[in-house]
This record gives structure tokens, sequence and C-alpha cells, in this order.
């Protein structure tokens, strides 16, 4: 990665969470987490309660970048055609012809997705990981970048069908909101009486740039020091005696490709053991599906991912 | 009244003042003054114990004594103007006072071992009976045993301060054991005070006794006391061993320069020193006067100094001394074909020195008019005279001396390597700077013979070293001379035949530099006179079958220097007649350092003491060496990025050692911002940090392909030394101390093990 294109992506990844931020005050912490899964080319999981910004926080950060944007409001009767696209039989042409789904957008929102029914979610989790959607033996491929930024409410709320294990596992990363802090939320109560903050959110970059961004962040060394490290850090939560399934290779993939990202917004060539742990948590913990034990002792996956951070030692270089 | 004597308190005062005063024999030369010494602490001993018996006032006590002392002092030095025979009258006194200023001079001019003069036995009678005296009365009569500890201590540090290489270090323990009988008898006392001893000698009565201090119920407190105090002994003896920055053991003095202290021989001013002032101060003072029928006069000598201890020549520490009057035989001349006979009257005028000035090689000295002080004395290896509370000053006499003029054909065929005498005139420190050796092997490259080496070194320093002469050289401070001197260029005498004898000595020719005069003006009645400006120093050389042969290596043309015959011009200095392969010396320095190196004073019981202690030693220090072994051989590797995991390695080692936490599952930035929080660090420290950081995150995680300015291993050690000294400054002191004798991170990565240890998941527990 060429020092050039490294400061540019700096400079690109700044305005956006700039933007963001106008709109999503007092969350500098998940504006980073998004704008560094959009650059290592993943899919971010928002999870929070209702009415802390989830679909604020996509929907501005499509606005900032400038690119198209779909929003999918998951329905218990979507259906999966919906979201990716169905063939309709055309009388003129007297032919299937391919009307495209949601998906067919840069930036694709992804609103309660826990909502949908597990068939419907699938075809959309079918489309995240392999970048292209299949109708009736016809492939077409989605835009780059591509991203899903899906929001969904905590299991424990009303008429939600909880993301599968596998399903949860495409995501690079899940981001809590939270609760604003106190200014911050009057702040934004001040922002929204006047106008619609979105408004204000306009495009700061666009699809290429977002693309060479990207590119980048693929240039970003990682030395065996780290490969080791994150290997060893997945391979604990496998281990653990609260965990019943730990964080799969593709977990340890979206963590070095996470890794790679924090380190290009940082403005550096390479990757630090700083880039892996800052993101331990926020990629590693929604994989992992813990023990009655756990749930009984009111130890979260979070937590355990922190105690691994602690303890899983740094290896040396060889 | 017994127990008012105080027996016990009486004698361990006495034997402290006794073993106290064992430090005091290395400063004699025999043990004639140690009968009367001991008398007299006895009887400070029985007269405190009789003064306190029949309950003499308190402020009287030390009167009694002191009339005592005197009285035994007036018996044994002054008898005959003692009044009665024994009593210190006021004529006994004046003689007593004579005999002390006598001795007193006596001490100022002499150096240890002194010859047990009565005066000098006066004194030590006299001051260590004072000793007693004021131990006795402290500690006894006034009950304070730790003051008493002072005078003790004086009596020590005396002979320690004077005593050139310091005192027996097993002098110090004996001291203080016998003030640790005077505590530990003192608390015995204390305990009795409360009534009989219920545990040894039930039987001893002993009147209740109120004592204003705090008395301690326990009778064995001064066993107990004891017992410690020998614990305290041992660890003030090993711990100086086991604490960074003391490298050397403190009681260890010193040997490096002292101003004013010559060394061993006669002088009693550096004669360096004294050189320089008479060349600066006043170069037209007429010295002295001689004639002489000699063909050619050499050089006039005064002390040879044979021994380089890093910063000066010294002379050499135990000469043997000869009556001047005794003559002395020719040197070894084997070697040398012509050897002619001269006679020397000189006249010294104005020269206060403790030497003679006689040409080489002299042989009889005989007095011209006034009969020589007998306290003048041949030094029969450097021919030179010199004495103790002698005074050059209007000496006259007559020299007679062997004319040694050696060819250059008999130098160069003197090829023979030197004996093991003469070891010691081939001694370099070993904090020599190296640049001299290899100084002197580029500048004697080629030279195959000790006499062809020599003219090199000669012809370097006169010619082609550039070197120019000034007697206005300062060095700069904090400098070493030496090196300094090479690096300029510019010196005087001192310097050339000090450096000259150095080289000598560093391609294996025995050297020694001679103090004395040059040659002097001749005047029109052929008398030569020698001024204070001729005051000169030279290196003389040592050849197989020809002895000492002077060289001149200083370049100056005037006041006298001139360059001997064998030296003069260099038309076939470096042409040998025939090589003789089979006795070229080889460079001798490996062979001179093993038999000096184990030479040592101490019989078997004295080694068998220090093998034992420094056995000991060894342990307590064991883990502190392999420590800094480590840290060394860590830090000293040749792959730098190897080098800086190590270090950084050794940081976290360190770093546990002293306590603090840091685990390897912590990031470099992390660790540092961790140790930031739990001891304060400095700017200097923060950067240090924020450099091992840097480095290994450039070791660990940069590209291979990139570069960077990699660390020396003394920049890696500097920035390791600073943040260990963070973590240790901050420690609580039993970790400390734990962090030296018995590191954590000696037995191997308790390091990794321990943090997973505390990280063990505790929840659902």
């Amino acid at each position: 990665m060429t020092s050039e294109a490294s400061t540019a992506s700096v400079e690109a990844a700044a305005r956006v969470g700039t933007a963001v931020q106008s709109v999503i005050a007092g969350k500098p912490e998940t504006v980073r987490l998004a704008v560094t899964v959009l650059l290592a080319g993943g899919h971010l999981l928002i999870e929070d309660v209702p009415g802390v910004g989830k679909t604020m926080l996509a929907k501005s950060l499509a606005r900032a970048l400038g690119c198209s944007v779909r929003r999918i409001q998951f329905t218990p009767d979507l259906l999966p055609g919906d979201v990716v696209g169905v063939s309709v039989f055309n009388r003129e042409t007297r032919d299937f012809e391919f009307k495209p789904g949601a998906v067919f957008a840069n930036i694709v929102l992804g609103d309660e997705i826990n909502r949908a029914s597990p068939k419907t979610q699938s075809a959309l989790l079918e489309c995240m990981e392999e970048g292209q959607v299949t109708v009736d033996g016809t492939t077409y491929l989605l835009g780059r970048p591509f991203m899903v930024i899906a929001t969904q409410n905590p299991a424990e709320m009303e008429g939600t069908y909880p993301l599968p294990e596998a399903q949860r596992d495409r995501f690079m990363a899940r981001a809590h909101m939270g609760y604003p802090d106190r200014a911050s939320e009057i702040a934004m109560l001040q922002a929204h009486s006047a106008d619609e903050p979105l408004e204000s959110v306009t495009a700061v970059t666009d699809a290429a740039e977002v693309r060479a961004m990207i590119d980048a962040v693929r240039q970003v060394y990682v030395a065996p020091a780290i490969d080791a490290y994150v290997v060893d850090l997945v391979a604990a939560t496998r281990q653990h005696p609260l965990v019943r399934l730990g964080a799969s290779p593709r977990a340890a993939l979206h963590l070095l490709r996470a890794a790679r990202a924090s380190a290009a917004l940082a403005g550096r060539g390479h990757v630090l053991p700083d880039d892996v742990q800052r993101l331990a948590s926020p990629v590693l913990a929604h994989r992992l599906v813990l023990t009655t034990d756990a749930h009984l002792s009111r130890t979260t996956a979070p937590d355990i991912v922190a105690e691994l951070v602690a303890r899983v030692p740094l290896p040396a270089s060889a | 009244m017994i127990a008012r004597m105080r027996p016990a308190a009486t004698i361990a005062a006495a034997i402290a003042t006794m073993t106290a005063s064992l430090s005091v024999v290395p400063l004699f030369d025999s043990g004639r003054w140690i009968l009367p010494t001991a008398l007299a602490i006895v009887l400070m001993a029985v007269a405190g114990a009789a003064s306190r018996a029949v309950a003499l006032p308190a402020p009287l006590q030390p009167v009694l004594q002191l009339l005592a002392l005197l009285t035994l002092l007036t018996v044994m030095f002054a008898q005959p103007a003692a009044a009665w025979g024994f009593l210190p009258g006021p004529v006994a006194l004046a003689e007593l006072q004579d005999l002390t200023r006598i001795g007193l001079a006596e001490a100022e001019v002499a150096l240890a071992p002194v010859p047990t003069t009565e005066t000098l036995v006066l004194l030590s009678v006299g001051g260590i009976g004072l000793v007693a005296l004021t131990v006795d009365t402290i500690g006894v009569t006034l009950r304070l045993p730790a003051l008493a500890g002072i005078p003790l201590l004086l009596v020590f540090a005396l002979p320690a301060a004077v005593v050139r290489g310091g005192v027996p270090w097993w002098l110090l323990p004996l001291a203080v054991i016998g003030w640790l009988l005077l505590l530990a008898a003192d608390a015995r006392d204390d305990a009795r005070a409360w009534g009989p001893l219920l545990t040894r000698r039930p039987g001893a009565q002993a009147g209740p006794r109120a004592h204003p201090r705090m008395p301690r119920p326990r009778a064995s407190a001064g066993a107990a006391a004891l017992q410690v105090g020998l614990v305290a002994v041992v660890v003030a003896l090993l711990l100086p061993t086991a604490i960074p920055g003391l490298s050397e053991p403190v009681w260890v003095s010193p040997s490096g320069d002292r101003p004013g202290i010559g060394g061993d021989g006669p002088v009693s001013v550096d004669p360096f020193a004294s050189l320089r002032r008479d060349l600066v101060d006043n170069p037209e003072r007429e010295v002295l006067r001689y004639r002489t029928t000699a063909p050619s006069p050499g050089y006039l000598r005064l002390v040879a100094l044979d021994t380089f201890d890093g910063v000066t020549w010294r002379p050499s520490e135990a000469p043997i001394r000869v009556p001047v009057t005794e003559p002395l035989g020719p040197p070894d001349l084997a070697g040398v074909a012509d050897i002619g006979e001269s006679t020397w009257d000189v006249r010294i005028s104005d020269l206060d020195n403790a030497q003679l000035p006689v040409p080489y090689a002299g042989s009889v000295i005989t007095p011209a008019g006034e009969a020589l002080d007998e306290r003048w004395t041949w030094d029969p290896q450097a021919r030179t005279v010199g004495g103790v509370g002698v005074s050059s000053r209007d000496a006259a006499y007559a020299v007679a001396a062997y004319d040694i003029d050696p060819t250059r054909a008999e130098l160069r065929a003197a090829t023979k390597r030197a004996p093991d005498s003469l070891l010691p005139y081939l001694q370099l420190p070993d904090t020599l700077s190296p640049t001299l050796a290899t100084l002197a092997d580029e500048v004697t490259a080629g030279a195959q013979t000790p006499y062809a080496r020599a003219r090199a070194l000669v012809d370097w320093f006169t010619d082609d070293g550039g070197f120019s002469y000034s007697t206005n050289v300062v060095t700069p401070p904090g400098a070493d001379p030496l090196e300094s001197f090479l690096e300029e260029r510019i010196g005087y005498c001192q310097q050339f035949a000090g450096t000259m004898a150095l080289m000598a000595r560093a391609v294996g020719i025995p050297s020694r530099v001679v103090v004395g005069f040059t040659g002097g003006r001749l005047t029109d009645d052929g008398e030569y006179v020698v001024q204070a400006r001729n005051a000169h120093a030279w290196p003389e050389l040592w050849f197989a079958g020809i002895g000492w042969v002077w060289f001149e290596p200083t370049p100056r043309i005037g006041a006298g220097v001139v360059q001997p015959d064998y030296s003069r011009d260099r038309v076939d200095s470096d042409t040998p007649e025939a090589p003789v392969p089979d006795e070229v010396p080889q460079p001798q320095a490996p062979d001179v350092a093993a038999p000096v190196a184990g030479a040592g004073p101490g019989g078997p019981p004295t080694l068998l003491i220090v093998a034992a202690l420094a056995g000991l030693a060894v342990l307590v220090t064991l883990p502190m060496i392999i420590v800094a072994w480590r840290r060394r051989r860590r830090t000293s590797r040749t792959d730098a990025r190897v080098r800086i995991e190590a270090t950084w390695r050794d940081l976290g080692d360190s770093v546990t050692d002293f306590g603090w936490a840091w685990s390897r599952a912590q990031t470099p930035r992390e660790a540092a911002n961790s140790l930031g929080r739990q001891v304060t660090l400095g700017e200097s420290e923060r950067a240090a940090m924020r450099r091992l950081v840097w480095w290994i995150e450039q070791v660990r995680y940069a590209p291979p392909t990139m570069e960077f300015i990699a660390p020396s291993p003394a920049e890696l050690r500097a920035d390791l030394a600073v943040l260990r000294r963070a973590a240790d400054r901050a420690a609580v002191r039993s970790r400390r101390v734990r962090a030296r004798l018995a590191p954590a991170s000696l037995w191997g990565g308790g390091l990794s093990e321990s943090s997973l240890e505390g990280a063990r998941p505790t929840a659902g527990v």
C-alpha cells in the first residue's frame, strides 16, 4: 500500500466518519467500527433495542458514501424474491425478465432482519457471502462496494426470529448502539427539532473511491506474528469452558480483514496486535454460542472475548 | 561493688579497643608496638574499673585514667626524667611532649609501613591509650556503648585511609565484633538490672538497680544482639557486592591517585608534581654543581618509577634497602665490552628532596666532608638513593659509577627475553587504553630486535610522530591524559617518558621511568651547574646482558637534553646484522598476566576464609550475575531483530522482577501504557519506552522489506537500563531486594504462566 493511497484513504474515511457522526452524536466508536467494516468489505450487524439510532447510522453512512442505497424492511411476510429479485414473464418479448431485488445496491439496509422468516433471511445472507444473485439459473453480480447493514432487535423482543449462528457468522462485526449520554441526547433533541438531520448529510465520497479504499486495505501488511495471534485468539474461543460453539475459521478471516482496515484507518501500512485486540470483541462475540452455565452466570460473549484478549499471549516474531 | 565495676562491659571495651587497633598492624614494619599498646589498653580498663568500684564521680574517672596513662608513658618513654622514677613530673611531661612532636613530624613524612621507632610507638601507645580511655568512659561509665563505636571507628579509619591499597578486609569484621561484644555486655547488664539472670548463671546476684533506660526483660538479649550483629557484619561485607552501582566492595579502599603520597618509596612528594613545579616556578634556580671524570656525562637520577597504575607512574611497592655506606656491585654487563668508571663530586645547594641525585650506574658513595645521614639508603634495583625524613639540602658526596655506553651492535645482539624477575617491568594496567598497544605495534612494525623497537619508538616520539614539547599542557576535564597526549601529540618530558615506557612494555621491552636532572651547563672551570630547569624525566629500557639503558623521547632542544650515542642517528637502526629467529622475544603480555594475577597476601587460613567468603558471595550474587549475563547476551545478539525481541523480553522480565504487572498478552503499546500507569515515568523514561515500543513493533509487525535503522546493543541497553531504574525506583523495598537476589524471571517464563493463571475464568464459579 503506497503512502499516497494510504493518506487518501485515511482522509476519505475520516470524512465519512465525520459526516456520520454529525447525525449519530456521541458514538465515535460505533461509527469507526462501521467505517472499518466498510473498508474491510464486510457486513455489519447492528443490534440494539429500538429507537437508539440503528437505522439512522446505516442511512447516514449510506448517504455519506454517495453510493446507491436500498432499504429492506424485514417483516414476517417478506419473501426471498423481494430481496434478491424475481424473473417476471414479459408478454411483449415473450420471455422471462429479471426484476432485480433490493440487494442490487451498494449499501443495503436490512432493517429488523430478525423479523423476517428464516427462508428470507438466508436468501439475503447468501448474497452477502457470494456477492452475487442466482435466479432461475442465471447469475447476476452485485455492485461493488456491497455492504449489508442489518439491524436487529435483541432476541428477547417480541415477534423476532433470532438469526441462526451460521448466518450470524456472515456478518463481519456486530455493533451496539447503546443509549446516548445525556449531553448527546440533549444535542440530539435540539438538532432533530429544527429539521431532519439526515438531510444535512451529503455525499463526501463515491463508489469508485470506496472501491479504491477497499483495495488499498487489502495491501496492508500482516506479519506472521499477527496471523499466529489471530489464530491463537480464535482457537482460544473454541476451548473456552463457557463456550459451546467457538469462532469459525471464517471468523479468523474476518478478524484479520477488519484489523487490516483498522490499520489503514490509522494510517499504518501494517497491522498491529492492537488492531486485532480492538476488533476482537465486535468481530468474534456475536459468533459465540455460550453454554447454559454462561447464561446462568450472566457471562456475555463480549466478556469472554475480553477475557481471552487479556490472556492469550502475543507470539514473538519468529 | 562488683556490679558497679561492670567487669564484663569493661573487659568488652578493652577487647573492642584491641581488635580495632589491630588495624594499625599494617602501619608498622614490626610488631614491637603491640605489647606496650596492649598494656595501655589494659591499664585504662583497670583504672576505669577501679574508679567505678570506688564510685568515683563520673567526671573524675577519665581524669584518673588519664593520669594512669601519663604515668605509663612516662615509665615507658621518659623514665630518666620522671619524678621518683615513675611519676610524670614537669620535666617528664616536657620530654614526652618533645618526643610526641618528633613522632608527629616523622609520621607526617613517613609512609606505611613505618619503622617501629620509639617515638612512633609512643604515638601508638598514647593515641590508642586515649581511645581506650574514651571507649571505656563512653561505653562503660556513661553506658552509651553504641557511641563508643565512634572512637573505635577512628582507630580503624586512620590506617584504612593511610595504608596504600587499604587494610586487609578481615580487620573490619574483627573491629566490629569487638564493638558488638561491648554492646552485648551492656545489654546483659541492662537485663541484670532487673534481677538475677534466669537463663544463665542463676546464682549471679545483682542488686535491682533503677536505670533510666528501657530495660529488656529477656536475659538472652545480649546473645540475641550478638547474633543479629554478626549477621549484620556478614551482610555488610557481602551486600556491597550485591548492590548495583557499587562495583567494588566498600572495604576495598581505592588505590587510585592520592596527591601528596608518592608511593612506597622514600618520596613524600609526588616526584612528577615537584618536577613540574621546578620546571615552571623558578627555572633558573641553581640546584647543584658537580664535577665528573666521565667523558660525556649522562643524566643524574633521583628516583625510578616502575609501576603504572593507570594514571601515574609510581616507585615500586617494596624496594630493597641497602645502607648508603655499602658499595653496590656492577650491574650485569655481560653484553657490554666497554665499561668505564668515573667519579662524580656532587655538591647540592638548593634541593630539598628525599633523594640524592646519582649517575647510572652508581656504585659507591663517599661523603665529602660531613658524614651522610645514616638514613640514606640505596635502592639496589633502581640504583637510586633515598631516605626517610632526610633532606638532600647542602649534601656533598662523591659517587663512583660504572659508565655503561653500549654500542649499537651490542644492543642489537641483546635479544634474550627478560627473566621472570623483570616481569613487574612489563606489567600494564588492565584499564590501559587499547589505542596505546595498537599504536606501539604500528610504530614498531617490522622491527626485529628489542633495540630496533626501542629506536623506532624514540624516533617516532622525537621525529616521525609529529610531537611537540610544551610545559603548558592541560588535559581536558574528563579525558584520559594518556589518550589526550597521544591525540594532541603535545606534552612535556613526563608524558613522553611515561608513554614511551608504556609502549615499550606493550612491545615486550621491560621499562621504567626515571626522574632526575639532565647534565646541566658546563662552566669554564670544568664544573657542571644544574638548575631547576634541568629537572627531567626519561625512560629506561632493559636489554639482556646490558641492563637498564636510557632513552630520550622528548623532542626538545636545550636544558641539557641529549640523545645517547646509541640512538643519535638513525642510519642503521632498522637493519639488524643477523636476525636471530630463535631468540626473538615475543610480546610478552600474556606471559606477564598469569604470574602476577595470583599474587596476594595471606597464608592458608586467610585464604580459606577468603575462599569461603568468596564462595558465599558468589552464591548470593549468582542470580544477579546470571540475570546480568543473560541480559548482556540478549541485548548483544548480532541480528538486530533477535536483539530487539530479546531486549523486549528482558524488559518484561525486569518489570515483573520488580513486582509490576506485565503480561505477554498485552500488546507493546498496552504494556507500555500499563507500566506508565503503575510506575510514574519521567520524560526520558517515557522516551526510552516509546523507542523500545517502536522497535519491537517494527521487528514484529512491520513488513520485513521496510528498512529501519537498527539500534545498537548499547542503545538498547541504555533504554533498558533507564526503564529498569524506573521500575526499581518505584518498587517496594522487598521486591527490589528480591529482584536482585532471587529474580522471578531467573526461573524461566514465570511470566506468561502466572498471567494465564491470574486470568482464568472466574465467571460461573
